[in-house]
């Protein structure tokens, strides 16, 4: 009778624990080898914020796997868990490893294989502070740069430990191996805090939003190239009148390139009058200012950073909503040329909406992650005007909302 | 039939003064009046219904809510800016050794100033939250063993107890490391409490206290395969032996020693169900002798004698074992 007890009131012990919602579902084995002229794969960042899965879909909107890792992940080689801030670098990498930024606070890159899901490595971006990494982009056979968005108030205590920088990693040791300061003699009390980069020929553009210490005012938006072989500054291109401009978009002939730019945002995320997309000639450098499309305007409401051209003319994004003002997030097409602008989706939520990815050419679809819907939107990118086709599901595993895209 | 009426008021401040940010000031005025009418309609059945009303006015900026004047945030400029009715019904079936017991009610809780406001670096506030309404039931039991039976000296009340509560408070941690409440928009919790003792002898007390719980997000749009709610452990037990004479020694009016075990099981750290805290167990031993007729208290505690690994609400560390010594002289 003691032995029944003792081993119902063990019994009754576990089964009131709790274990993580596994869910795992493995990698997947994508069409294609890496780095070819389109992307094999989608890899989708789900979260809450609180936690996060990443989630793999095949380029024509087939779920390959709906858990490839999470933040209740403990796989070999994963001594930091996926905190609920993760995002996808916004090119994709060469090597076609799946590369996980978690930006603050953890301040570490996390390499996976698509094909197993596997981790290959972590590394630390942190250098003795919460230095906020924004983006990735592979420069080299064994090279890449990592923009980290946040200033070290105390530097000097470890090697590359200002902050506001390019960091330099070597992918196969994925040790920090250099810095490129992006700081300029009269920034003043405007810190340079690099958002995204993007590839255009032998220099990697990377887009410099300059706030003050209390983010309240921000100095015009910057663009600055880096050559991709020597570490060098090659051209600093400020952009008046436009600030806090974040994430690049590439036209499909490489011509141009886009900019999305949301302003200072105050407390009710309003129109400034510093928010637009601005289109750069790519053949030129320093790059020249092609055209500023007042998309802005015209939705009357500023732009969030996603940005992705469907065809040569015709460009992809996302509109901010206001919570407190009950405006919602709006995906929205404009003509790159005459700068008509189409709403293509009302989210139905303010802060909804997430990336955009778009492959002219090669699927001929763009994607967008829709946390209000739980779903990723997509249109077909060939007709005009852009087609919806129906929503897709891709954490059917845990149930996170998609908020970020990126491709492999 | 008795009718007890009952009021109660209250001022409740809140000042945070935050490093790198602008300092808050809060203030809550809480008003609750309330009456309990209890009729034994029989030798064995007693009937209750309790009714109240509470009201809450909450202010920021250092100001009174009765200070009328230009609002600055919060609801200033109105004493009772929230009315909140609340009542119960409940009945008692006989009295010792055996009782049984029935409630139901509706119930408001209205988040506090810390829940909207924060408590600490590690704890912060969701001035969003709305408040927290429900209806609740309960069934329970109360007996007592006869003096003469053999389980003499023993004692139990267990009562089980469902509610149903829509923007239920719950707490979330945050990826950038502290916790957050939120509303939960429909929750359902089921529950069982247990509290048994027993006196084997003049000197020696066992007791047991136990909540098993089920509290799960029932929301029609929730859309994570986990419906757990977060920071809510299934099961917390606390065994508790306690021993004591008096006059044990020349000179000494008492002595107890007391080891108790706590036990929370694991539970989730955010609404996915995909980060977990581990169980949390700890053995405390606390001693007192009381000397000089009780003029003088000596008390002694050891926390966590087993050092065994807890961790606070974030998942971060606390510290292992610990020994406190206490003095205390009465006049």
């Amino acid at each position: 009778m003691r032995r029944l007890a003792l081993a119902g009131s063990l019994a009754t012990l576990a089964a009131c624990g709790v274990s993580p919602v596994s869910g795992t579902t493995g990698g997947a084995a994508l069409d294609g080898g890496a780095g070819g002229a389109c992307p094999r794969a989608l890899a989708v960042v789900d979260t809450d914020y609180a936690s996060t899965n990443v989630s793999l879909v095949s380029p024509d909107g087939q779920v390959r796997s709906a858990s490839l890792v999470s933040s209740a992940s403990a796989a070999p080689g994963l001594t930091t868990a996926l905190s609920g801030d993760v995002v996808l670098p916004l090119a994709r990498p060469a090597s076609g490893e799946i590369v996980l930024i978690d930006r603050y606070p953890n301040a570490v890159l996390t390499w996976l294989d698509p094909a197993t899901g596997d981790v290959l490595a972590q590394a630390s971006v942190a250098t003795g502070f919460s230095s906020n990494p924004h983006d990735y982009l592979e420069v080299g056979a064994h090279r890449a740069y990592v923009t980290r968005y946040g200033a070290n108030p105390s530097p000097g205590r470890e090697p590359f430990d200002e902050g506001g920088d390019l960091l330099v990693l070597d992918t196969t040791t994925h040790a920090v191996t250099g810095r490129v300061a992006l700081a300029q003699s009269g920034d003043g009390a405007y810190a340079p805090h690099p958002d995204r980069m993007v590839r255009v020929g032998g220099a990697a553009w990377v887009s410099l939003q300059r706030f003050d210490a209390s983010f309240a005012s921000a100095a015009d938006a910057r663009v600055v190239g880096v050559d991709v072989a020597t570490d060098a500054v090659r051209f600093s291109l400020d952009l008046p009148g436009l600030a806090n401009c974040g994430s690049f978009a590439a036209s499909p002939s490489g011509k141009v390139v886009a900019l999305a730019c949301s302003g200072v945002l105050g407390p009710h995320v309003a129109l400034d009058g510093r928010s637009a997309v601005v289109l750069l000639d790519a053949t030129a450098e320093p790059p020249v200012e092609l055209r500023r499309l007042a998309v802005a305007v015209a939705l009357g409401a500023p732009l969030a950073p996603p940005l992705a051209f469907a065809s040569e003319e015709t460009l992809v994004g996302v509109a901010f909503g206001d919570v407190g003002g009950g405006r919602s997030d709006v995906a929205y097409a404009v003509d790159a040329r005459t700068g008509a602008v189409t709403r293509l989706l009302d989210a139905g939520a303010a802060f909804a909406l997430g990336d955009v990815r778009c492959s002219p050419g090669c699927s001929g679809l763009c994607w967008l992650a829709d946390a209000h819907s739980g779903a990723l939107r997509s249109w077909d990118a060939a007709t005009t005007p852009l087609a919806p086709r129906d929503a897709l599901v891709v954490d059917t595993a845990i149930g996170l909302p998609p908020r970020g895209l990126g491709e492999l | 039939m008795t009718l007890a009426p009952s009021a109660r008021a209250s001022l409740e401040r809140l000042a945070i003064d935050p490093s790198a940010a602008d300092p808050l000031r809060a203030r809550r005025v809480f008003a609750r009046a309330a009456a309990l009418v209890e009729w034994e309609a029989t030798d064995l059945l007693t009937l209750r219904a309790l009714g109240s009303g509470e009201c809450h006015s909450t202010s920021l900026d250092g100001r009174a809510p009765w200070d009328l004047g230009q609002p600055a945030g919060g609801d200033d400029g109105a004493l009772c800016t929230q009315l909140e009715p609340a009542g119960r019904v409940g009945a008692q079936l006989g009295d010792a050794p055996v009782a049984l017991f029935v409630n139901a009610g509706r119930y408001a809780r209205v988040p506090t100033l810390a829940e909207l406001y924060g408590l600490s670096g590690a704890v912060r506030g969701n001035a969003a939250l709305s408040s927290e309404r429900g209806v609740s039931a309960d069934v329970g039991v109360r007996a007592t063993a006869p003096a003469r039976s053999a389980l003499a000296g023993g004692s139990i009340d267990l009562f089980a107890f469902a509610r149903r509560a829509d923007g239920l408070v719950a707490y979330e941690r945050s990826g950038l490391g502290y916790v957050r409440p939120y509303n939960v928009g429909a929750a359902r919790v089921l529950g069982l409490e247990l509290l048994a003792s027993y006196r084997a002898a003049r000197w020696v007390r066992a007791e047991l206290a136990a909540t098993l719980l089920d509290p799960r997000d029932v929301s029609p749009d929730r859309a994570t395969a986990n419906a757990l709610l977060p920071y809510q452990p299934r099961l917390i037990a606390v065994p508790r032996v306690e021993l004591s004479t008096r006059a044990p020694l020349p000179g000494v009016a008492e002595a107890k020693l007391a080891a108790s075990y706590f036990y929370s099981a694991s539970r989730y750290a955010d609404a996915a169900g995909l980060v977990v805290l581990p169980a949390q167990q700890s053995l405390d031993v606390e001693g007192e002798v009381s000397l000089l007729g009780e003029h003088l208290a000596v008390r002694g505690r050891v926390a966590n004698v087993l050092d065994q690994a807890r961790t606070d609400l974030i998942g971060y560390p606390l510290p292992g074992r610990a020994a406190y010594l206490a003095l205390e002289g009465r006049l």
